[in-house]
């Protein structure tokens, strides 16, 4: 976890370095390797009777069709969100944090740096990126280390993306994914001014030194020092007015005007992470995170509202309803909804769910279909 | 006097020298006899119920070599489960914790109990980890300022709230904590047993400290349920002392048999004196050879009382007919009736000479029959496979020299009386003989055999699907009913996870948690398939674990559940978890992979072994059978020539856990099953070869056998028996008894035939004679054992019915069947001449 980015741009304007796709490797330079290693990044998913019950953590609606991502890159399809079938043509058995659909298109991101396209709603896949860190290319006998994780990924259409992850890895792509281009999104002085800088990055490069000399182990102090720099980028979302805003680490958030190109940042009136970010009509926002926490922005996170949850436990996952409504699910399967704006958010609990990392609503009735660390189920919220 | 010459025309030098050893010296074989039955019975006096968990373990079986390497480290196949449920079906109220706090407290302090390993929701060892702002906190389950049993304590709802929210996160729903609140769990792990290190667990004892647990707890708003091996013991040498009942019982049953038969009391109690007797040397000879008496192990002194007296009555039945008519029974009664009878000294000596070799055959037999179960490399069943044998073989002595000796002595009262009575006897059942004589005319002989094809082959079909192990919840020992049984189900049905449950073991190099993701990803992956076979309710291993703090690190989001590549991110990962937690060593070389299963039926444990040898085969993570890779490659590493790429190696080893055991014992039940029997019909045949010089006699002697233990395979199928060691063991015993009907039969035949009768003469003669002996010698054995049905133990029960069936039908097959296989076998050439 230690890291040594670059963390020194000023002022609140990122800027993104359009920096090609040297880092990626062609997706078919790796077909040779399959066979020669069983780390999870070159074996295809298995596809396991349970693969419904596992892990999964988000969900989309692809066409007609349903489609879900878990662990082990499981990729789950369904037409009435009650039959799930796993696909059997994923590439990867890294985790799969986050799919966007548009149409047929899906992409799903995940760990390792992972982006998997499928333009057939799931059945077939192939590798758009993966990011071994220390390699160009993952190539025979290379130790194959950790890539940034990506964490949320979102079309706007079949064309153009935003892939978000650890470590303000931001990419975007404008060609459907064939390539992909970026850098981090670097913030710095704004929020992140009262904090001390310079001293932390003195801190994390002395023990990433000591690490590989005596094997010493960060403190937890320390980690915290080193991540505030460069905040993991959790969730993006798009307004109806064609605006985006990005949630992250430590109550920070960024918001894009122009497709992505420049993003400004900010920090929320809350020190936590947020988890989730969902976008409504206008520029109306909703974010949520840590231990129960809710903000709310009509302008697109110029000013936030703090939102009264009367729960705890942290916010995975949310999804829009109508009229500003929404539907937001997190740790112990709990789950808060409003119909509209205007309500407040009620509480309910799904327990034998566990941790509810996504949701959906189902477009035949008022069910919703929730994805957890216990698999995929459609429920009937209270 | 023509008939009864046949029988010792040909006194061979070992009856001379037997009978002159014997009888010449009366006086002197009884005053031995006398004094080495007061030895024994000092000795027998001193014997102790004895159990051992290891006693009843493959302990050479790959799977148990593993639990043996980790019984110190992980434990958690021989432990007690004691569940403190509140009858109103929810445990948050300040009573409850009181006694819970106080039981975890009493169940360190029973006798054996690895303390550190004691688990409940007062104990250390059980904790939660929590995700805030910082990253995560950890803490127990119970708060510091929860103290239920401190004076004035009163608890609040929110501390209330607190503690079912810190089990929820703890994840021991389910297996420490029951699904619905009702109750909770306490894992109490026992000290491995080493008796070379005086490390002997008293097994009685501490069931007696459970039932004082359970005594002192258990009123109208709590239950306490307890299993767990020193549990059921403790409840099966409480079931087995009503065996007491049972052996006198048996015994009044017998005499009263014997007596009907004989008409004499003087007879039927010298013949159960005898078969007492050699009941006593061998409880005596088990004390000489440091045994105890196993509770699994208390139907050995039944079965040997009922072979003495079957063979004891074969004595009798020849006495009888020297001493009333001086020889076979044979012939017309006005024949019989007009014949002298002899002293009874001379009738005890033919008696002795005539009886010494087919007696001694069938019970050499006998013993070689069980000293075939030694096969079974389990230390209960080498005590049984060897008290057994030395039993069978002290009956040689008692039946064979004793009883001749004291029936020497004998003087009937109403001689002219008890004659009379037999020649009825003699002749009241002429027309069944003369009916089952037919049998071995050759058109009936040649149905019977088919008939009897057939029955073998519908046995053999239906006794296949014989299941091995056991399926219900609890034990098979103990009725359903038993409280044992009870809260087995209890537990299971409030529990789900945590009785039945096999540990597979990751061995790898030092720190391989840390140091190695190939290692945490392929145990991880190993763990994920196991939960995927049917039967597994939920698996837990350290990688789990460790993906959900690599969560934690990351404020809990539940997108960073994963493994990390690096090894400084792994290591803070897997660093806080304490060798108590049970999910790896001190130096992480070694990691179980513990799969919690729905039951534990053979299906079930099959192919949970099966998925488990797939997945190390196709992965490359299987050193081979019994190989100790963390020791492997700690030395390895030690002398500096680790081989490259050692670090990423993997051992999955079967199995330890409670099922671990089961499968290892199931395994080698199979690999036996068929063996033993093998052996038991060999030894039979080998005997009977060569006590009868022809290859085809032992045939027909042997080939009824083989179809009653298949009839009694099927029986098992029926009655819903499983294929144990215990069942095993005494089907073979079932066999060994059961040959005796056929020796019997064809030694009189053989006699016969070689006085050159004809076969289906022959065959009515012998009816005539030992007929109806062999007729109350079933029905004696069957008695014997019928009772048990009505035995506490369902296992005594079970095996009483399988062994009255085995002991009937072995008596008919060796009826109908013999004669039909002398027919086709030994005659099928004579022409059925007139009778």
């Amino acid at each position: 976890m230690h890291r040594s980015f670059l963390k020194f741009l000023p002022a609140s304007l990122i800027v993104l370095a359009a920096s090609a796709s040297a880092q990626n490797p062609p997706a078919d330079a790796t077909s040779s390797l399959a066979a020669q290693s069983a780390d999870p990044l070159l074996q295809t998913a298995e596809v396991m009777p349970l693969a419904e019950r596992s892990l999964l953590l988000d969900l989309a609606r692809s066409g007609e069709r349903l489609v879900a991502v878990g662990e082990r890159g499981h990729v789950l399809m369904s037409s009435d969100g009650k039959s799930w079938a796993q696909s059997a043509n994923v590439p990867v058995r890294s985790t799969l944090t986050a799919v966007s659909a548009v149409g047929a298109d899906v992409w799903a991101v995940g760990h390792d740096g992972i982006i998997l396209h499928s333009g057939n709603a799931g059945e077939t896949w192939e590798i758009q990126r993966r990011d071994p860190r220390g390699a160009g290319t993952v190539a025979a006998g290379d130790e194959i280390r950790q890539g940034a994780p990506l964490l949320d990924v979102l079309f706007s259409d079949p064309k153009h993306g935003i892939a978000i992850g650890a470590y303000s890895l931001l990419l975007t792509t404008s060609d459907g994914g064939k390539t992909w281009s970026g850098s981090r999104m670097v913030m710095a002085a704004g929020a992140a001014a009262e904090k001390p800088q310079a001293p932390a990055d003195d801190v994390a490069d002395d023990a990433q030194a000591a690490d590989e000399t005596d094997s010493a182990v960060f403190s937890e102090e320390e980690l915290e020092i080193a991540m505030e720099d460069d905040p993991h980028l959790n969730s993006i979302a798009r307004t109806a007015s064609g605006d985006y805003v990005i949630v992250g680490e430590r109550g920070a958030f960024f918001r894009s005007s122009d497709q992505g190109q420049t993003w400004t940042g900010g920090q929320l009136p809350y020190d936590g992470s947020m988890f989730g970010v969902i976008g409504f009509e206008g520029q109306h926002v909703l974010a949520f995170g840590l231990r129960g926490h809710v903000f709310e922005s009509r302008d697109l996170g110029a000013s936030w509202d703090e939102v009264a949850t009367g729960t705890e436990l942290s916010l995975m996952g949310g999804a829009a309803l109508d009229n500003g409504g929404a539907v937001i699910v997190g740790a112990n399967g709990v789950l808060l909804k409003r119909a509209s704006a205007s309500e407040p958010l009620s509480a309910s609990t799904f327990n034998e769910a566990g941790v509810i990392a996504g949701v959906l609503p189902a477009t035949d009735n008022n069910d919703l279909l929730i994805v957890s660390e216990n698999g995929i189920r459609r429920i009937q919220p209270k | 006097m023509s008939a009864a010459s046949s029988s010792t025309q040909t006194p061979t030098a070992f009856h001379r020298f037997a009978e002159r050893l014997v009888f010449g010296n009366r006086p002197v074989v009884l005053i031995l006899f006398a004094l080495v039955t007061a030895v024994l019975t000092f000795f027998a006096s001193q014997l102790r119920v004895d159990a051992g968990f290891k006693k009843q373990i493959p302990l050479q079986h790959e799977y148990m070599k593993t639990f043996i390497d980790y019984e110190q480290e992980f434990g958690g196949a021989n432990r007690v489960l004691i569940a403190v449920m509140d009858k109103s079906g929810d445990m948050f109220n300040l009573p409850f914790f009181q006694t819970m706090e106080k039981i975890t407290q009493d169940a360190k302090a029973i006798d054996s109990v690895d303390e550190a390993r004691v688990r409940s929701i007062f104990t250390p060892n059980v904790r939660f980890v929590e995700v805030v702002e910082d990253g995560f906190a950890g803490g127990n389950v119970i708060p510091a300022d929860f103290t239920p049993n401190s004076e004035g304590f009163a608890a609040s709802a929110e501390q209330f709230a607190t503690i079912k929210a810190n089990m929820e996160k703890a994840s021991i729903v389910g297996r420490l904590v029951a699904k619905d609140f009702s109750g909770a769990m306490i894992w109490v792990d026992l000290v491995p047993e080493n008796p070379e290190k005086g490390v002997k667990v008293d097994y009685n004892r501490i069931a007696e400290q459970l039932d004082q647990i359970r005594a002192k707890y258990e009123n109208e708003h709590t239950t306490v349920a307890i299993i767990g091996f020193a549990k059921m013991v403790g409840d099966i040498t409480a079931g087995a002392r009503s065996v007491i009942w049972f052996f006198a019982i048996t015994i009044a049953f017998t005499w009263l048999l014997l007596f009907i038969y004989s008409s004499s009391v003087k007879l039927a109690s010298l013949t159960v004196f005898c078969a007492l007797v050699s009941v006593v040397w061998m409880l005596g000879a088990l004390r000489l050879l440091g045994f105890g008496i196993d509770p699994m192990n208390m139907l050995t002194p039944f079965l040997i009382f009922a072979i003495a007296v079957s063979h004891g009555e074969q004595m009798i039945n020849r006495y009888r007919g020297e001493i009333f008519f001086g020889g076979l029974e044979e012939g017309t009664p006005e024949e019989l009736a007009k014949r002298e009878g002899h002293d009874p000294q001379t009738a005890a000596r033919v008696a002795f000479r005539t009886l010494l070799v087919p007696g001694s055959v069938a019970l050499v037999a006998g013993c070689i029959g069980f000293a075939a179960i030694l096969v079974i490399p389990i230390r209960i069943i080498f005590e049984l496979a060897i008290t057994a044998t030395v039993g069978v073989a002290l009956t040689i002595l008692t039946d064979l020299v004793l009883l001749p000796v004291l029936l020497s002595y004998t003087r009937l009262r109403n001689l002219p009386r008890k004659r009379a009575y037999r020649l009825r006897q003699l002749t009241q059942f002429d027309k069944i003989w003369t009916f089952l004589a037919k049998f071995s005319k050759p058109v009936p002989a040649a149905v019977i055999l088919l008939a009897g094809v057939v029955i073998w082959f519908a046995a053999e079909r239906y006794g296949e699907k014989v299941m091995i192990g056991d399926a219900q919840k609890g034990v098979a020992e103990l009725r359903p009913d038993a409280r044992y049984n009870q809260d087995a189900v209890l537990i299971s049905d409030k529990f789900a996870l945590g009785v039945d449950i096999i540990n597979v073991i990751a061995e790898g190099p030092p720190a391989a948690c840390t140091a190695s993701y190939p290692t945490m990803e392929l145990v991880d992956r190993f763990a994920w398939h196991l939960r995927n076979v049917e039967g597994v309710a939920q698996v837990m291993t350290l990688p789990m674990a460790a993906k959900i703090v690599n969560a934690g690190w990351n404020e809990g989001n539940v997108r960073w559940r994963e493994l990390p590549r690096d090894t400084d991110t792994l290591r803070l990962d897997t660093q806080n978890f304490e060798t108590d937690t049970g999910m790896l060593n001190a130096d992480c070389s070694a990691m179980p992979i513990m799969a919690f299963l729905t039951d534990h039926r053979a299906t079930t444990i099959d192919r949970v072994v099966d998925a488990v040898k797939t997945f190390r085969t196709e992965n490359k993570a299987w050193a081979g059978g019994e190989v100790n890779l963390r020791e492997k490659l700690a030395e390895q590493a030690a002398s500096g020539d680790a081989p490259e790429g050692s670090l990423d190696q993997v051992n999955l080893r079967l199995a330890t856990g409670n099922v671990g055991v089961m499968a290892a014992i199931n395994d080698e039940v199979r690999g036996v099953k068929r063996l033993i029997l093998y052996m038991l019909y060999a030894a039979v045949f080998l005997m009977c070869l060569i006590s009868f010089h022809s290859p085809r006699a032992a045939l027909c002697i042997t080939l009824p056998l083989v179809l009653v233990t298949e009839l009694g395979h099927a029986l098992m199928v029926h009655l819903d028996i499983g294929m144990k060691i215990n069942t095993l063991t005494v089907v073979a015993l079932g066999v060994g008894i059961g040959v005796d009907y056929g020796i019997y039969i064809f030694a009189r035949m053989r006699e016969s035939l070689l006085a050159g009768h004809a076969l289906t003469d022959a065959y009515f003669a012998s009816l005539k004679t030992t007929g109806i002996a062999i007729f109350y010698t079933a029905l004696t054995l069957a008695v014997g054992v019928g009772t048990w049905v009505f035995s506490d133990l369902k296992f005594q029960a079970d095996m009483g019915v399988m062994l009255t069936f085995m002991f009937i039908v072995n008596m008919i097959a060796a009826i109908v069947f013999l004669p039909a296989l002398c027919r086709w076998l030994l005659r099928p050439m004579e022409k059925a001449r007139a009778a």
